[in-house]
């Protein structure tokens, strides 16, 4: 759940943005930036293509402002801008790009609180990375970032049920690669 | 590139053009505008060509309540094609579907009421000619819509553009049908099918190419935009 008070302050500098104050937009970088940067390493699993994106969609953001509605909440409208970036990064630049390998010390992508205790840092996002696309996106999007499955389907374009039903297995998926890492490992020796 | 960096590039590209946005009006006021468009196109179809010769038989609830019917949900169907060009707004396949079935089951079905109440048969030597000119006179009806459709929905952000050219030349034939047939006294099924239908058909497939170009022109810019820097 996203805290009423941060999306009412959220909406607050929208509309100042929009009245064309500077102070405003520095604000919601500051405030939005590091959610954002999270999304998109969620999405392209490449730090320096996600800061890429980063800055497109604040110019995407930039440009769209007046498609921004004061009763709306902010993040939605800005992380669905987000993943418009990507994906018009992936149809400009074929999805190959995103099957390079990643240096995954460098990469700070989230990880659910739910299975936070289940593994190190590493091994989850290596299992978050074998979770599939949709899955996954659905999953980080509703436990990472507090959106509510209606809100994940207006970004998403599909029905609140399959929203809640890709997040739901995104997590058994989860769980269960990261039992199989743990049961592997204790294999190992 | 660290976090400071990409602020940096930023402001210099947005604080000089920083100007106060005229903020867009909600979907449903934005969609009100083809109603009076619907309105003159009708005054204008009546003056010109005249009412349907069967009027009388047909009736004022079946000719104009139905005809409101079927603008109420071009209204409607117009409405979603200006929702989803809001980030954070796009619709679920399903309900594009839905829209779709809509228009056509609304299109048929008052036609075929209005059929039973008054049924014309058109001569075989005429269907074509007649045919024709109904698919003529909805097209340039319904052309305006789908055009403003887009022009409507380029304010936003839309993530499908073809499903909004789509969607928004199924809204203008709706609204084309439902002001023809203040005109046109044929609702027989193989007429409409051939000849409404098809219009409509029409319009939705040059919304569907006019989306595909928009959305071919914006992936370009964004190549063009993105390849120095990759």
């Amino acid at each position: 759940m996203i805290d009423p008070t941060v999306d009412q302050k959220l909406r607050d500098l929208m509309v100042s943005y929009q009245a064309g104050e500077f102070q405003a937009f520095a604000e919601l970088y500051r405030l939005l930036a590091p959610k954002l940067r999270g999304y998109l390493s969620s999405l392209t699993f490449r730090p320096e293509q996600a800061e890429d994106l980063l800055q497109e969609t604040f110019l995407q953001v930039h440009r769209a402002r007046q498609s921004y509605l004061p009763d709306l909440p902010v993040s939605p409208w800005v992380f669905a801008i987000a993943r418009h970036c990507f994906l018009m990064e992936c149809r400009t630049f074929s999805r190959k790009r995103r099957q390079e390998v990643f240096a995954e010390d460098e990469l700070d992508i989230p990880v659910p609180a739910e299975v936070e205790s289940l593994a190190d840092r590493l091994a989850l996002r290596r299992a978050l990375a074998r979770v599939a696309e949709d899955r996954r996106e659905a999953l980080m999007l509703h436990h990472v970032w507090g959106f509510s499955y209606q809100e994940i389907a207006g970004m998403v374009g599909i029905g609140a049920g399959a929203a809640k039903v890709r997040a739901h297995r995104g997590m058994q998926d989860l769980r269960a690669l990261l039992t199989a890492t743990e049961n592997e490992e204790y294999r190992d020796g | 590139m660290d976090d400071d960096e990409t602020f940096e590039a930023l402001s210099k590209v947005i604080e000089p053009e920083l100007q106060p946005a005229r903020r867009l009006r909600r979907p449903w006021v934005r969609a009100v505008s083809v109603l009076p468009y619907a309105a003159f196109c009708v005054t204008v179809l009546i003056v010109t060509r005249g009412l349907r010769g069967d009027a009388d038989v047909v009736g004022p609830w079946l000719l104009w309540g139905f005809g409101s019917v079927q603008l109420i949900a071009a209204f409607l169907v117009f409405r979603k094609v200006l929702r989803e060009s809001i980030p954070g707004k796009t619709g679920r396949p399903q309900a594009w579907l839905g829209a779709l079935g809509v228009v056509l089951f609304l299109q048929l079905a008052v036609a075929a009421l209005t059929n039973a109440q008054s049924p014309r048969i058109l001569s075989p030597e005429r269907a074509m000619s007649v045919g024709l000119t109904c698919m003529g006179i909805m097209s340039i009806v319904g052309v305006p819509v789908l055009l403003l459709g887009l022009t409507l929905a380029s304010k936003g952000l839309p993530a499908r553009p073809r499903i909004i050219g789509l969607v928004s030349g199924l809204a203008g034939g709706l609204i084309a049908e439902a002001v023809y047939r203040s005109h046109c006294p044929y609702t027989h099924l193989t007429h409409m099918l051939a000849w409404h239908s098809g219009a409509v058909v029409l319009l939705g497939s040059l919304g569907f190419f006019s989306g595909a170009v928009w959305d071919l022109k914006r992936t370009g810019a964004w190549r063009q935009r993105r390849s120095p820097r990759k």
